[in-house]
């Protein structure tokens, strides 16, 4: 098993070496509490015990760090409800949901019979898409991938979603 | 030394560096460049000492030492730079030291890293750097007029300079002052794969690696890693070491003693590199 505050320190600056900016590490169950584009916050696990080697869960780590960065470098967590039901005449054609004040992601997964599903299919896609503009921008994270990605199924995968929402069954 | 005739040493130009030197040359202005450690001062230097020493209608008269190139470091005085009398069998003779020669028989006259030396060695200068041109050298009464091909030329490094050891305003505005910054990656690149001979997509790998430790400045090494450093682990490379080890002996290790910093760099090595 691997912690958090174990790798903290060399995790936040290889961040910071691929982003230039300085990371804030937050507990994945922190989630809903704090929300801001403006930071680099980064949701985490606070352990990692895929793995049986540390060096692996460290992998893992930095994996999910450029995963996570990508997310927002390539514009999955700029997602505008209003946009797409621009483009997508599907979306336009169901009402919009009341709640308003949730995400534009999370109004997006309302617009669908399953909602659930939906997020789960979301991620199952958005996550492709990102990893392969991750590994064409860092080659040698192909790695880091393959690792990760082979090693846990997509539905442990997917327990990690680019925004909080209930569990894929 | 840089001799005036061969091929020019490598410089890309970064901005119009090369046309405000000439300018400021022809002025016998002296100049001041500022930047970090690494970015290819030394190298323009010994590149415009090539250029104008080897152009006949820059000089004068041909110069036997185009440049005289003088790392300066914290015991350096102004004697050493100035001259001193040594013994010759039984008696005593002068000898020139090397901003004396260059102000003598012209060239150029490089310190690099000033404000390394000690504080008596940017008085010593002030006479060269106004109207006058001038060094009075009290040891043997003499006032030497500078060569008119003479050109003084300083760096220093204000990264990791601390307010002691920082230039004075009264040395500074004596100065035309150039600007060096680390090239951007595309040209980082295209002088890695000249410098190192690696082929060009390492190089651009390389340039790559660098940009992003260039991102941890302030983590025990203020300045990131110098185009210098890249070109060193391009040249190993170049001689058949494999490009993470190469990577490790050139720019992990270098960069910084913090084993976390290290294990950051090599990370960042790790992922950018196929």
């Amino acid at each position: 098993m691997t912690g958090l505050s174990e790798v903290e320190r060399p995790l936040a600056l290889f961040t910071q070496g691929l982003a230039n900016r300085i990371p804030i590490f937050h507990h994945e169950d922190q989630r809903h509490a704090i929300n801001s584009s403006n930071l680099c916050e980064l949701f985490l696990p606070q352990k990692f015990d895929y793995f049986d080697e540390p060096e692996a869960n460290q992998d893992a780590y930095r994996w999910l760090v450029m995963q996570q960065l990508a997310f927002r470098r390539y514009d999955t967590l700029s997602f505008s409800i209003e946009r797409a039901r621009q483009l997508i005449p599907y979306l336009a054609a169901q009402p919009l949901p009341a709640t308003h004040r949730s995400p534009d992601l999370d109004l997006f997964y309302q617009h669908f019979p399953k909602p659930e599903l939906a997020s789960y299919l979301f991620y199952i896609l958005e996550e492709y898409r990102v990893a392969n503009l991750v590994v064409a921008e860092f080659p040698g994270s192909q790695r880091l991938r393959q690792q990760y990605v082979c090693t846990k199924p997509i539905a442990v995968r997917a327990n990690r979603r680019i925004r909080d929402g209930v569990k894929p069954t | 030394m840089v001799a005036s005739g061969g091929e020019a040493p490598y410089y890309l130009p970064l901005s119009d560096e090369i046309d405000v030197f000439l300018a400021a040359y022809s002025q016998r202005l002296p100049i001041l460049l500022k930047g970090p450690t690494g970015c290819g001062k030394t190298r323009f230097v010994e590149h415009m000492a090539w250029r104008i020493y080897g152009d006949d209608n820059l000089v004068r008269s041909p110069v036997k030492q185009p440049l005289t190139t003088v790392s300066c470091h914290e015991d350096l005085s102004a004697t050493d730079l100035m001259g001193r009398y040594l013994l010759h069998d039984d008696s005593t003779a002068w000898q020139d030291g090397p901003l004396t020669s260059a102000v003598r028989h012209g060239g150029i006259c490089y310190l690099d890293e000033i404000v390394e030396a000690r504080k008596d060695t940017t008085v010593l200068i002030h006479s060269l750097t106004d109207h006058r041109r001038i060094l009075p050298i009290d040891k043997t009464n003499e006032l030497l007029e500078a060569h008119p091909d003479f050109l003084l030329v300083i760096s220093y490094n204000p990264g990791y300079q601390s307010i002691l050891k920082d230039l004075k305003p009264s040395t500074r505005q004596r100065f035309v002052s150039l600007e060096f910054d680390y090239p951007t990656e595309e040209r980082e690149a295209e002088i890695i794969q000249v410098e190192s001979g690696v082929d060009e997509n390492s190089a651009k790998t390389l340039a790559k690696v660098g940009v992003h430790i260039r991102n941890l400045r302030e983590h025990g090494f203020e300045e990131g890693v110098s185009t210098r450093l890249l070109v060193y682990a391009g040249s190993l490379m170049r001689q058949g070491i494999a490009p993470r080890r190469a990577a490790n002996a050139a720019l992990v290790h270098a960069l910084s003693d913090d084993g976390e910093v290290q294990q950051a760099i090599a990370d960042i090595v790790d992922v950018v590199w196929p």
